[in-house]
């Protein structure tokens, strides 16, 4: 998508082209005199909107700004419109754009810093250390930082980042299709006592952190993850697990038609599967995953730098509306009153609320990403 | 008067049929400006990219060192040549159909077979199929139902349930050509071949199968071409284990973040494309391609 819109502005020249290339009938000279200097024009007027809105990095506040959100979609982006992103315009008049990327919404901001064009200001990453490793991220003002000591969970923020929507990967099972559910990675790996069709989210080192511990590698000892051992005790698994779900959404939807009886998956999903179609849905957290990484940041390039900071100030100043998003989605928000806000059954269903839930090593998976990539892409293919 | 006239008509700015060069290069300045904005920048930048950071050239020999590539690759090409083997069969059978129908409502059958699955978005019939293809789904129900099957089939997350979606949305880019092949050819010809002593089946292998043989071609090349491309299906259907080569792209950018090795399977895709397109090329010609692919 980044590299359409670089190929594009081309095209300016070009479009203004094609008006005056039919046209025979004035004299020659005058039709090339004509066509440079639109050709001239259109390349000027390309390169001034390109400095132009590069020039104006950091810019203003102000109201009728329009700051860009790099997000997840679905019912992630639905209740971050309603909770953070409308009532912030209301306040500050400042605009919100949601752009939605569903797999990964870091990959866009990573993409275009790479052209050399950021356009994006805010960034829900699924892991900031991959952002920060390559010195993208700006630091947060003062202000800002004033604020989150204030309101929110002294785990719940680094100097460039907002810890938000923390996911954990737990084990989920239907009753109704398994005959014994399997609580723990040993059990889940146990195809004999634990009979049943399988999902396990397609997440390379999620998987392997599941199939070290049903190994017997101790939680505490898992980083630095064992890729090779991880991997040869998959392939053992691999003929009983029908799915490897690339979405979310994929996730529930295995679980709900009955595809398979035992997923490892994301907590929210599974959340949401039971609340809304399997109400048996058994959800055991023994040997379960956090990723401590998902949180808001903002690009150091970004457009809009200053109302970048003020969008997330906002969502840091409101806890109340951090209770509501929490509340729609089973995910945390930072705010130090979060538990006092939600609802008994929500706050249950939260990652942070599972002390067993081991934090991910993000450092360890960002410098590994290749040897990760390798030998997971050699695992689903072969 | 009448000289000057005959002059003034012969100035050098009289009309004439054949333009000059430089007209000719303007004409076609726009569309050559929209090819190289949408085209040739693109792949310049995607090749520079391939064969740029880390190794240079060296990213190719470390792509194919890498047996997960080879066997994606692999997949893409031979899946999507089955997909067009299959689309070309089923289809000739179809387009002859709807070539020698006289009964409307046949015709009518066989172009909404054709045209409303090709109208469809794809979302819908891949959610279509799944709901088909599922263990608790309609054949499955049906199977066991009438007691064919004691346990349900795998129909889905497997090859198989990728090449017959695939072959389900492709069929239409198969019939069209065949169809548009098919018309140039006279039915008398079969009639003629029976009426000297020719089976049926004679009779078509003797006179449609070599006229249309270019067509047949042609569309097959046309179904292989957008079949490894394809991305949805193989997701959708397929599953994580049954990877396609542009999965294997959103993998490499959306989880790994590797835009390099990302661009060398795109480089690898593109170039095992222009192979088929060179063959077919050079097997049918350029007019029956063209028109293969433009109807």
């Amino acid at each position: 998508m980044v590299l359409g819109r670089a190929a594009l502005s081309p095209l300016g020249p070009a479009k203004a082209g094609v008006g005056m290339g039919n046209r025979p009938t004035s004299a020659r000279k005058t039709m090339f005199k004509r066509i440079s200097a639109l050709v001239l024009s259109g390349a000027i007027v390309a390169m001034a909107a390109a400095c132009g809105s590069g020039s104006s990095a950091g810019g203003s506040t102000e109201a009728g700004t329009t700051i860009t959100v790099s997000t997840w979609g679905g019912v992630w982006t639905d209740a971050e419109k309603k909770y953070f992103g409308d009532p912030f315009t209301k306040e500050t008049g400042i605009k919100v754009n949601y752009q939605v990327s569903g797999n990964s919404p870091m990959a866009p901001a990573l993409l275009q810093a790479q052209s050399g064009k950021v356009s994006t200001d805010v960034v829900f990453a699924e892991n900031a250390q991959v952002l920060l490793a390559k010195n993208l991220l700006a630091k947060f003002p003062p202000s800002l930082m004033d604020a989150l000591k204030k309101q929110a969970r002294s785990d719940a923020f680094t100097d460039y980042q907002v810890k938000i929507g923390t996911t954990a990967t737990i084990i989920a099972c239907n009753p109704a299709v398994m005959k014994k559910c399997p609580k723990t990675p040993q059990e889940f790996w146990d195809v004999k006592n634990f009979p049943g069709p399988r999902a396990i989210v397609n997440q390379s080192y999620t998987a392997i952190l599941f199939a070290l511990e049903a190994d017997g590698v101790a939680p505490a000892d898992v980083y630095p993850e064992d890729i090779d051992r991880g991997i040869k005790k998959l392939e053992e698994i691999k003929p009983y697990v029908k799915v490897f779900p690339s979405s979310g959404a994929e996730q529930q939807q295995v679980l709900i038609d009955k595809e398979v009886g035992a997923a490892i998956m994301w907590n929210g999903r599974a959340f949401v599967v039971k609340r809304d179609n399997i109400p048996d849905l058994q959800m055991s957290w023994e040997g379960s995953t956090r990723s401590d990484a998902d949180g808001m940041v903002v690009m150091k390039d970004a457009p809009h730098r200053d109302a970048a900071f003020k969008y997330i100030q906002w969502v840091v100043d409101h806890p109340k509306n951090q209770a509501k998003w929490s509340g729609a989605l089973t995910y945390p928000t930072p705010t130090k009153q979060l538990l006092d806000l939600l609802p008994k059954n929500v706050a249950d269903a939260l990652p942070t609320a599972h002390k067993e839930t081991l934090p991910e090593d993000d450092k360890w998976i960002e410098e590994h990403t290749t040897d990760l990539q390798q030998a997971w892409q050699k695992f689903l293919a072969g | 008067m009448a000289s000057i006239s005959i002059a003034r008509i012969r100035a050098p700015r009289a009309w004439s049929a054949e333009r000059g060069v430089r007209t000719g290069l303007l004409l076609a300045l726009p569309a050559v400006a929209l090819i190289a904005a949408f085209l040739i920048v693109p792949l310049v930048k995607l090749v520079s990219i391939a064969l740029g950071d880390p190794h240079g050239f060296g990213n190719l020999h470390d792509f194919f060192a890498n047996s997960a590539n080879t066997r994606v690759i692999r997949t893409t090409f031979v899946d999507s040549a089955i997909v067009g083997v299959i689309s070309v069969l089923v289809g000739s059978v179809v387009a002859w159909c709807l070539r020698t129908t006289r009964s409307p409502v046949m015709k009518g059958l066989l172009w909404s077979a054709i045209l409303l699955p090709f109208l469809m978005g794809t979302v819908t019939k891949l959610y279509s199929l799944t709901v088909l293809l599922e263990t608790h789904g309609l054949v499955n129900k049906v199977l066991t139902g009438i007691g064919l099957r004691s346990a349900p089939l795998d129909l889905l997350y497997n090859q198989f349930a990728v090449v017959f979606g695939m072959t389900y949305q492709m069929l239409p880019y198969a019939v069209l050509p065949l169809l548009a092949g098919f018309a140039s050819i006279d039915t008398n010809l079969v009639q003629a071949a029976e009426g000297l002593g020719a089976s049926r089946l004679r009779a078509l292998a003797n006179t449609v199968v070599p006229l249309s043989a270019p067509s047949l071609v042609a569309s097959f090349t046309v179904v292989y071409i957008i079949s490894v491309g394809f991305f949805l299906t193989p997701v959708l259907l397929g599953g994580a284990t049954a990877p396609f080569t542009s999965s294997l792209i959103a993998q490499d950018i959306f989880e790994f973040y590797n835009v390099t090795s990302a661009a060398v399977s795109a480089l690898v895709l593109l170039a095992g494309s222009l192979l088929v397109i060179g063959v077919t090329y050079l097997l049918v010609g350029r007019e029956r391609l063209a028109r293969a692919v433009v109807s």
